[in-house]
């Protein structure tokens, strides 16, 4: 238990049973600086889990719950008229902390979602003109509910690149379910506790940037991105901005498992979260396209 | 790995302590707190200072280093803050690539001390140096084993070696496109004023400061004084004898066709002031003799420097000019009244000079003078006067310039020239050494109808001094090794030690000769011999093309070598894979082993030791050797024999 990142996904599996895989896969997207979307079914823990993300990893966080009546300015900040000065000032909106957890984010217009855009990409916000830097860090952890749902408008492309993973819960096992039952108390927010400070987020950020991403690895990254573009089985193949985040994803992964070189196997497990949304597809064709295409692709050695 | 960081820094600290590098002390300090503060962090595990706090450290080490040296030595400034710039870098490295910038800058870092000295403890030095870091290099950068970092750096260094012995020998030497200036030295035996009556203590240094070598059978006599001019000093202000302009203009002298020349290998002296025996002329390139027949160069000598020196005739005057004759014996008036009126009163007691003279030197025996090398310091402004009649001791200094006074007070025309005393006569190799403990200064004054003649007042105090080199002088010893302290020179009684020294001083003399000074035209000649007239114009061109077509061939088979060694260890795997029941072709090797592991459980730490070295292979850069092939082999052997029974 010694190790940070042990210490994260052992605080978080407290409160979100049986499914490691996801919570690893969530926390490494932080690691790597980038923003997650999570997107499964109404009732699946999506909140619990962005929620929990925030405590662990003990940062300022505020909730925005998006509506389709829910304005940019209400997200952003605006400018307001402040009388006794006759002049206009700037209130900071939620966008202002180092976690936005933004709830059901395809609930709101495509002009809200798409004002969350600079600020994803740039880590900044320009109201009037005016330049208002975010905090640092800032990660932006989103829900969404399958697109077919009614009442949702689905989250444009671009906007769906400039989010590094996304992961979908499902349903628990049995087993956790049968948990889930026994333990949960009316109304009542599951607590974890914060395990890491910002300067250990900050060093265990550079300790990914030294593990050592072999030639073959390379490679293989390559080959996957290559596939998905010259095999035209894809209407939207992956951006070279995907293929950076494979080998910065890869390289956490080799991290989490405490090691220091990067393999094939880290590719393969970070592949599917960063690929299928990007990717364009239906829905329920993304797990057996990923998989596809895992097999498809030769590793080169 | 962490230790190997403290490597760096002490390397650094090394080099910044060494004596050839004068940095000064705050700037040592500096260092060595610095080394200190690392060494702190890595006993505590920490890493990388915060880049706020290395900025004030650097401007306050900027501040101290300029401090510390003199800003107009832009040398010893700008290899100090190289120095300070890598320490500092040290401290600031976490990620693996800033530790490839510094040791990549270390390559630049640590031969810099060339520019200081090229001897030959140094050169090792440097080479130790650069093993130590390209060692470092591979062991953070390969993850090499230190066996085979060990191994792999001796080997590149023994192949470098031959290299660059081949290169030293055969390629065409160029002219140097540009020269840096040279750092100035803190010791020498020379200074270009005599001021003998300020000095508490003559600081000896045991330094070499020449060599000569002289064609066989025409070496001086060993028991006759060896007096090497070097320069001439004709003015005395009542302070200190000067230099007058005469000593750098360049004047005709015949060469005396009776005496043989001979070479004189000059270590850097940061002075252009050469040496020779009574009065020369030099064949060689940028070699000038003035009117007193002594050598000097027109720049600096900042490196060794081997030149020729051919024996003249003494200039032919029969009758000194009134100009010259007034120019020497010129004396403050109002100064040293006793000395004056004490030459007066023996020029009137005297007819000839040689009587003079020789009053002069009863004087000095009989008054009970001694030689010392710790002189009282005069307080007085007739620094003569108290030398004469009170203190009655020290060093040649003294000595020569108070009986030049004496002579020009006596309207005897007098100078004082200063150079080297005696040579250590090395038997097996047939050349001399001159140390800077060996300068001395005498005087030489004017005979009408004779010319220049040669006095050493020095030698009527303590004759011995005469013969031989200061180190071989019996009467002094004690005070001479007291002044040299911890050298060996200081401890010559002792016959082991004074082998040692002899030996080492050998060496550095066959490094001297043959490596430092292996010029162009040795280089020629020695192509000449090897390959005849014909041949050497050649040579340069063929080395060059063989050199790289070397080069070239040893670039594809590196490259080959890696590859091969690579494709090995994915055989082995294929092979692997190949046994199991399900196709695991698709899988990445880590899965497929795991597998694998499933399959045949009897094997699993064995399997489990073959994806190590598979993943050190392919994703650490690693090489699958002859051990991990041999074990991947038994593994597929014992799985293959499982499965038939």
């Amino acid at each position: 238990m010694s190790h940070p990142i042990k210490k994260i996904t052992h605080q978080l599996s407290h409160i979100i049973f049986g499914k490691e895989q996801q919570i690893k896969l969530a926390v490494c997207c932080l690691l790597c600086r980038g923003h997650l979307l999570i997107e499964d079914l109404p009732g699946m823990g999506k909140t619990t889990l962005s929620h929990g993300l925030a405590d662990v990893l003990g940062l300022s966080y505020q909730r925005v719950q998006f509506t389709s009546d829910l304005l940019p300015a209400d997200v952003i900040g605006s400018a307001i008229f402040n009388s006794t000065e006759h002049k206009f000032t700037f209130h900071a909106g939620p966008v202002f902390s180092q976690v936005l957890l933004g709830d059901e984010i395809n609930r709101a217009s495509p002009k809200t979602q798409s004002a969350l855009l600079e600020a994803m990409e740039e880590r900044q916000v320009t109201v009037d003109g005016v330049s208002h830097p975010l905090p640092e860090p800032f990660f932006v952890i989103a829900t969404q509910n399958p697109i077919h749902q009614s009442g949702t408008h689905p989250l444009p492309e671009s906007q769906l690149d400039r989010f590094f993973m996304r992961i979908s819960l499902g349903y628990p096992s049995e087993d956790a379910e049968r948990k889930l039952i026994l333990g949960s108390k009316q109304n009542q927010r599951l607590e974890v506790s914060k395990v890491i400070d910002i300067e250990e987020l900050f060093s265990l950020q550079t300790q990914a940037k030294n593990v050592t991403l072999a030639e073959s690895v390379l490679d293989y990254i390559l080959a996957l991105v290559k596939y998905t573009r010259h095999s035209g089985l894809f209407t939207d193949p992956l951006s070279p901005r995907a293929s950076i985040a494979l080998g910065r994803a890869a390289r956490t992964w080799a991290l989490m498992d405490e090691r220091d070189f990067a393999t094939q196997d880290d590719v393969q497990a970070v592949f599917g979260s960063i690929a299928a949304h990007r990717l364009n597809i239906p829905c329920h064709l993304q797990e057996q396209a990923i998989s596809d295409i895992l097999n498809e692709v030769v590793i080169p050695l | 790995m962490i230790t190997n960081h403290l490597t760096i820094t002490l390397s650094y600290l090394l080099i910044t302590f060494l004596p050839v590098t004068p940095f000064g002390t705050p700037f040592n300090i500096l260092m060595l707190l610095l080394a200190i503060w690392h060494g702190v962090m890595v006993y505590k595990k920490n890493t990388g200072v915060k880049n706020s706090l290395l900025n004030i450290i650097a401007i306050l080490g900027i501040a101290i280093t300029v401090i510390s040296i003199n800003i107009t030595n832009t040398v010893e400034l700008f290899v100090a803050l190289m120095l300070l710039a890598c320490q500092l870098k040290v401290l600031q490295a976490t990620t693996n690539r800033q530790w490839q910038q510094i040791h990549v800058l270390n390559f630049f870092t640590i031969p810099s001390v060339f520019l200081f000295s090229q001897s030959l403890y140094v050169a090792l030095m440097v080479m130790m140096l650069l093993g130590i870091n390209l060692v470092a290099m591979l062991q953070l950068q390969h993850r090499a084993s230190l066996a085979y970092s060990g191994k792999f750096t001796l080997s590149t260094v023994l192949l470098s070696m031959a290299l660059s012995i081949l290169l030293l020998i055969f390629m065409p030497k160029l002219p140097a496109f540009w020269q840096m200036p040279g750092p100035t030295l803190a010791k020498t035996g020379l200074t270009e004023d005599v001021d003998p009556f300020n000095i508490v203590k003559l600081a000896k240094s045991d330094e070499l400061a020449f060599r000569a070598i002289f064609s066989d059978g025409s070496q001086p006599q060993i028991n006759t004084p060896l007096y090497w001019r070097a320069i001439i000093h004709d003015k005395f202000d009542g302070n200190q004898w000067r230099m007058s302009n005469l000593q750098n203009v360049s004047s005709n002298l015949t060469a005396n066709s009776n005496q043989p020349p001979y070479k004189i290998i000059a270590q850097a002296s940061n002075l252009p002031w050469l040496y020779a025996l009574e009065h020369a002329i030099s064949p060689t390139k940028a070699v000038n003799n003035n009117y007193f027949g002594t050598l000097f160069r027109t720049d600096k000598i900042t490196s060794t420097f081997e030149y020729q020196v051919q024996p003249a005739n003494a200039r032919q005057q029969v009758h000194m000019p009134n100009w010259q004759y007034r120019f020497y014996t010129t004396l403050p008036e109002q100064l040293n009244p006793k000395t004056q009126a004490l030459a007066k009163q023996w020029d009137l007691s005297s007819t000839t000079t040689k009587q003079f003279i020789d009053l002069m030197q009863l004087y000095f025996v009989t008054q009970a003078f001694s030689y010392t090398l710790t002189p009282d310091v005069t307080n007085s402004e007739h620094k003569v006067d108290q030398f004469l009649f009170e203190y009655k001791n020290g060093f040649c200094g003294h000595y020569a310039s108070s009986v030049a006074i004496l002579l020009r007070s006596a309207g005897i025309p007098a100078r004082l020239v200063s150079g080297y005393l005696g040579a250590e006569y090395n038997n097996q190799l047939g050349y001399f050494s001159v140390y800077q403990y060996d300068a001395h200064a005498w005087v030489e004054y004017y005979v009408p109808n004779e010319g220049w003649k040669v006095l050493d007042p020095t030698a009527w105090v303590s004759p011995d001094r005469l013969l031989g080199s200061l180190s071989e002088h019996q009467t002094l010893a004690g005070e001479f090794q007291q002044n040299l302290g911890l050298s060996l020179v200081a401890w010559s009684d002792f016959k082991a030690v004074n082998w040692l020294r002899l030996q080492l001083e050998q060496l550095d003399y066959q490094w001297t000769r043959w490596v430092l000074n292996f010029d162009q035209q040795k280089q020629a000649s020695l192509l000449q011999a090897l390959f005849g007239a014909k041949g050497k114009q050649w040579v340069g061109a063929l080395v060059i093309l063989i050199i790289s077509v070397v080069l070239t061939l040893l670039f594809f088979y590196v490259k080959r070598a890696q590859q091969v060694k690579e494709a090995l260890a994915i055989k082995r795997y294929r092979q692997l894979i190949g046994l199991s029941k399900k196709n695991l072709s698709a899988a990445p090797p880590k899965r497929a082993v795991d597998e694998l592991i499933q399959q045949f459980t009897d094997h699993r730490e064995m399997l489990q030791q073959f994806y190590a070295d598979f993943a050190a292979n392919r994703y650490q850069g690693k090489s699958f050797g002859k051990n991990q092939n041999k074990h991947a082999k038994n593994l597929i052997n014992s799985i293959k024999t499982k499965a038939k029974r």
